[in-house]
């Protein structure tokens, strides 16, 4: 329940919040977009980092 | 081409229904992803039914640019991917995907291991683990696990970062490439920092690029490299525009403070172009055409040769190097506009492959003046 409330929730918020800060830096409006949208994009694809779990997406455990 | 983006693309549907129901379902990224891929397919329709000319060519880059995207970031869920998976395995059924889109297959694959090390280690060390991997998969693994670092670096600082901060970020990258890589590729980690600084922390060039002027020349080559890649890849220059490519120059010319920083800028460019569109020759025909004055011969050769080189050296059995130079463009002047800066040099730098690859493949990642590729 946690994680899907951390995917459905959190994490469009924190694409949204990581979309905007870049607004109050003096930059070039086409850097200023490029950036935007490439962080909002950025923080929604990145893959879930956990650190125990035997879902999928889980990133640890591994066979090495 | 067509068959498989619509394949996948119900595939990805089916996956983000159920997704809510499951465990592992990530709904986020399967959302994106299947927007990526309806974009694709989207765009493959239209490249196949308008005719020949600028805006099929438009339709046509912005098809390549999104599937080599899409599977540089989503080949976990592509490949179902596990970080139970050894890195030699992930690389095995990255490969199997084709000559073209294994490349960035693997590149993504370096990009999602070299992502694991922050929770467990090792990490993705290709250093001592060059010899058991591909030699075609070395290029795209360094590359992608360089922008996994310079990611997790830059991440680490507040909009609004110190001098010391930023400092200390641009050492723990360096060192982490250092640690990671192989000697000879070292240089496609380092290259990676410019691709990230350029597109998700802008406000950051200006800043790194003074630093790296102090330490070494060659650093703030590759970064602007990287930025030269990134302005390819920038959201902005996805729209189907048939003046993209004119655009790519006036940017380049704007965000560059001196002249090794634009040569670099405009080499990172022409090399993402070209790899990206290697399949498709008229669209670098088209790039040709639309900037035939504005742009330097020595610069654009350069950048097309080592741009062959990799592609050579990460998707050997492919024959699009072949098919791109014994294209024929319409129109005389191009024809030997083309035989001159394209075929010529490519099919030249190609016998000097086997040297070059001694030397180092990761040299190529900034930009090298002709006459140090071809002797």
């Amino acid at each position: 329940m946690r994680r899907f409330f951390s995917a459905m929730v959190q994490r469009p918020i924190a694409a949204i919040v990581s979309g905007i800060t870049l607004i109050g830096q003096r930059l070039p409006s086409r850097q200023l977009i490029d950036g935007s949208v490439s962080r909002f994009i950025y923080t929604l694809i990145r893959p879930v980092v956990i650190e125990s779990g035997d879902d999928r997406n889980s990133q640890t455990n591994r066979r090495e | 081409m067509f068959l498989q983006a619509s394949y996948q693309l119900q595939r990805d549907i089916t996956n983000v229904m159920f997704s809510p129901f499951s465990p592992s379902g990530d709904v986020p990224r399967l959302t994106t992803k299947m927007a990526l891929d309806m974009a694709q397919c989207a765009a493959g329709t239209a490249a196949a039914l308008l005719p020949d000319g600028d805006s099929q060519v438009a339709w046509l880059e912005l098809q390549n640019k999104l599937e080599a995207f899409n599977l540089f970031a989503h080949v976990d869920l592509d490949l179902d991917l596990c970080s139970a998976d050894s890195l030699a395995s992930l690389v095995e059924r990255a490969s199997r995907l084709g000559s073209y889109r294994s490349v960035w297959a693997i590149e993504g694959v370096g990009h999602f291991y070299a992502g694991l090390s922050r929770t467990s280690s090792p990490g993705i060390d290709l250093k001592t683990r060059a010899n058991a991997l591909p030699p075609s998969s070395l290029v795209p693994l360094h590359s992608g696990a360089g922008l996994s670092f310079a990611g997790r670096c830059l991440d680490a600082i507040a909009t609004r970062s110190t001098d010391a901060q930023l400092r200390a970020a641009l050492q723990e990258f360096f060192a982490l490439c250092d640690e990671n890589s192989h000697e000879s590729y070292v240089g496609a980690t380092y290259e990676a920092l410019g691709l990230t600084t350029r597109n998700l922390h802008p406000h950051l060039v200006a800043d790194i690029h003074r630093h790296l002027a102090k330490i070494d020349e060659r650093l703030v080559a590759y970064f602007w490299h990287g930025v030269g890649r990134a302005i390819y890849f920038a959201p902005t220059n996805f729209l189907p525009d048939a003046s993209t490519s004119q655009r790519f120059l006036k940017q380049i010319q704007a965000e560059s403070p001196h002249e090794l920083a634009r040569l670099n800028a405009l080499s990172g460019t022409i090399w993402a172009l070209v790899l990206v569109n290697v399949r498709h020759p008229k669209v670098l025909e088209a790039f040709i055409r639309a900037n035939a004055r504005e742009l330097n011969p020595e610069v654009f050769e350069s950048a097309l040769c080592s741009a062959a080189l990799i592609w050579c050296d990460s998707s050997p059995d492919d024959e699009s190097l072949n098919a791109l130079c014994s294209h024929h463009p319409s129109g005389g002047e191009l024809q030997a506009i083309w035989e001159a800066h394209v075929s010529r040099p490519c099919l030249e730098v190609l016998k000097h492959y086997a040297a070059l690859k001694e030397t180092g493949l990761g040299r190529l990642f900034r930009h090298r003046p002709l006459s140090e590729l071809i002797r």
